[in-house]
């Protein structure tokens, strides 16, 4: 996740999350010191590397300002035993964040709106069998009223 | 009874009555405006007073020096007591607030003495315990409203229909509990009348639907004001706590429970500000009836703060929306407005309330939210959470109509549209409410906690004890008062 990422925050985001789920390890077989330790040495390093991003970033683009092009990228000897496919596959699947956001909208806030969207329908038919005529005046409300309304 | 040292209650009701006289007389305007608001102020002075002087006491409870319905009626209509002290003073700011934020070009919209009249029999209602006049008066104030929707023009029925069925069980409820309760017994069918009118009232989902057509259709003041002081509350601790038995005060619980995740969800499907002001205001609503009728010390404790908590962050919510209405007209959820760089005052002031009304750190619902949560979970540790959830939708639901509102690509207005300085004042106080109560929550909530373990003793010697009999002295002294 964090070698796909296109800023710099949300890299080191995912490169600390990688850190905890070790330390969260350590602290799971008893190694307390270990994770102390370990925890400490993160701190200072994910500090320095966030004040340092700026700079870094910086002296990227000097760099490549002065060679005229990107700086190539060698693939990792483990990335070259890998077909393309799968190598556009993980990317996408880090890009994406595991399609977290897409699999809630789907499966968890699509439902849940639909589900109060229809029990809003059925309190307006409700109401408006009770007043015998329309009952919501917040129907025809204008999208934009700031741009068209005087001020009070 | 001990005595306060000033008729309090009675002059604090008689001032909005005088005033509501007064203000009907006026011809010009802004006169009349003016006055409204010194009227309110004096109402809200004195309310503050006769808070200070019963906490000197030191009592539960205590009636007025000089009580004129004492001397003429031989009767002790207006106590105050624990539950009702600090109720008074919020009622009271609540429509100080209201009228303070009303600009001076609405406010031929709604009726100056027809408001002051609504608070006069709303500091009245809470100054009365279980009696023929709190029916009497609870019944008294859904009539304003009804009045204000049908000289707008505006079809009532939906209103009018929920506060007939509401009125009847009222006057069902308490005429059969007069007739055949007797020392010692629950009073299962008055109860249950009673309960329903009280949740009716509460807006408790499924008969909800009164509470949205009313912000639809009267002023937004008008319908602020009926609904923020949680008058459905206050009927359901003086009417149905004395006399319902644990698993029905449970039941109701669940019911409040579930229309308080229902609302919230609610809030969240809405494409209009009001609308969305209502669903919220029940959801939270429904969670002080939710630790209300759990008739523990600790969820009383925790429905009682968030009680305050929601009446003052949530009149100051009403009033934001309300200052934004009242500039550009009902707003839209359906798309981005781009309003805070022309009213960053209000903006911050409705992220503040907001987050108060759910409980977030150093507000005045923080602590309150907490032992209700905890209070909850205690009785019903699966379904207690759904306090959790609700709590979560309508933290999302209020950041998402702030995004909707004050951000978004910038659309430029012909004048400007800051903030009055009556506003101002109104929007001060609150926050200094919603920030020193978050800051320094103890003596609120100790004052609150006091008042929870006397509400719980009081109950418990109400109803039967485990031989079925209920002590004798205090089964005549808990006999409602005519």
């Amino acid at each position: 996740m964090s070698r796909v990422q296109t800023d710099v925050k949300n890299s080191l985001a995912y490169a600390s999350l990688t850190q905890v789920g070790i330390i969260v390890v350590e602290i799971g077989l008893g190694l307390r010191y270990l994770a102390l330790i370990h925890i400490i040495g993160h701190a200072c390093l994910r500090t320095m590397q966030l004040l340092r991003a700026p700079t870094l970033l910086k002296d990227y683009h000097n760099l490549e300002n002065a060679i005229g092009s990107r700086l190539s990228h060698a693939a990792t000897p483990f990335g070259r035993l890998l077909p393309s496919s799968i190598h556009h596959w993980c990317y996408r699947f880090g890009y994406e964040r595991g399609f977290l956001d897409t699999l809630l909208d789907a499966w968890f806030v699509h439902p849940f709106v639909q589900f109060f969207q229809w029990a809003d329908a059925m309190e307006r038919r409700w109401t408006d069998w009770i007043s015998r005529e329309p009952s919501r005046e917040s129907d025809h409300i204008e999208l934009h009223p700031e741009e068209t309304r005087e001020s009070a | 009874m001990p005595e306060l040292h000033f008729p309090w209650m009675e002059v604090a009701i008689l001032v909005p009555l005088l005033g509501a006289l007064v203000v009907r007389w006026i011809r010009n305007r802004e006169t009349a405006h003016q006055a409204t608001i010194w009227t309110c102020a004096l109402a809200f002075a004195l309310e503050l007073g006769e808070w200070i002087d019963f906490s000197t006491l030191g009592k539960f409870e205590a009636h007025d020096h000089w009580d004129f319905f004492t001397t003429v009626f031989h009767s002790q209509t207006f106590v105050i007591d624990e539950l009702s002290a600090p109720l008074l003073p919020l009622g009271a700011l609540i429509y100080l607030v209201t009228i303070l934020s009303t600009l001076r070009t609405k406010v031929g919209r709604m009726s100056l003495s027809w408001m002051l009249l609504s608070e006069a029999i709303l500091l009245a209602t809470f100054s009365c315990r279980a009696s023929w006049v709190l029916v009497g008066l609870l019944i008294l104030a859904t009539i304003p409203p009804a009045i204000e929707m049908h000289k707008r023009g505006r079809c009532t029925r939906v209103y009018a229909l929920h506060m007939a069925v509401f009125s009847a069980l009222l006057l069902g409820g308490w005429t059969w509990f007069q007739l055949t309760q007797r020392p010692g017994e629950v009073a299962l069918v008055a109860g249950a009348l009673l309960t329903t009118a009280a949740l009716l009232r509460s807006g408790v989902a499924p008969m909800h639907c009164w509470m949205t057509d009313l912000f639809e259709k009267a002023t937004f003041g008008t319908a602020i004001l009926f609904v923020t002081p949680l008058t459905g509350a206050y009927a359901a601790m003086r009417l149905v706590l004395p006399i319902a038995p644990d698993w029905a005060l449970q039941s109701i619980a669940i019911v409040s429970l579930i229309t308080a995740v229902y609302a919230a969800g609610m809030a969240l499907a809405q494409q209009e500000s009001r609308r969305f002001f209502c669903y919220l205001f029940l959801s939270n609503a429904s969670l002080v009836l939710v630790g209300l009728e759990l008739a523990t010390p600790i969820g009383l404790t925790g429905a009682l703060c968030v009680w305050l908590s929601v009446g003052i962050s949530l009149t100051g919510f009403g009033i934001t929306l309300r200052g934004i209405e009242s500039r550009i007209g009902r707003i839209s959820l359906a798309d981005y407005h781009g309003l805070y760089e022309q009213m960053p005052m209000l903006a911050g002031f409705f992220l503040l309330t907001g987050m108060a009304s759910i409980g977030f750190p150093a507000t005045v619902g923080f602590v309150g939210m907490e032992l209700l949560v905890e209070g909850v979970v205690d009785v019903y540790p699966l379904i207690g959470t759904a306090v959790v959830v609700a709590a979560a939708l309508n933290g999302i639901a209020i950041m998402f109509v702030y995004f909707r509102v004050f951000t978004g690509k910038r659309r430029v207005s012909a004048v400007s549209l800051r903030i009055r300085w009556t506003e101002r004042i109104a929007v001060l106080m609150l926050s200094f409410l919603v920030l020193g109560g978050g800051l320094l929550p103890q003596p609120g909530v100790t004052s609150r906690h006091h008042a929870a373990v006397e509400l719980s003793k009081q109950r418990r010697l109400t109803l039967p004890q485990d031989d079925g009999n209920l002590p004798v002295d205090r089964a005549m002294e808990l006999k409602p008062h005519n």
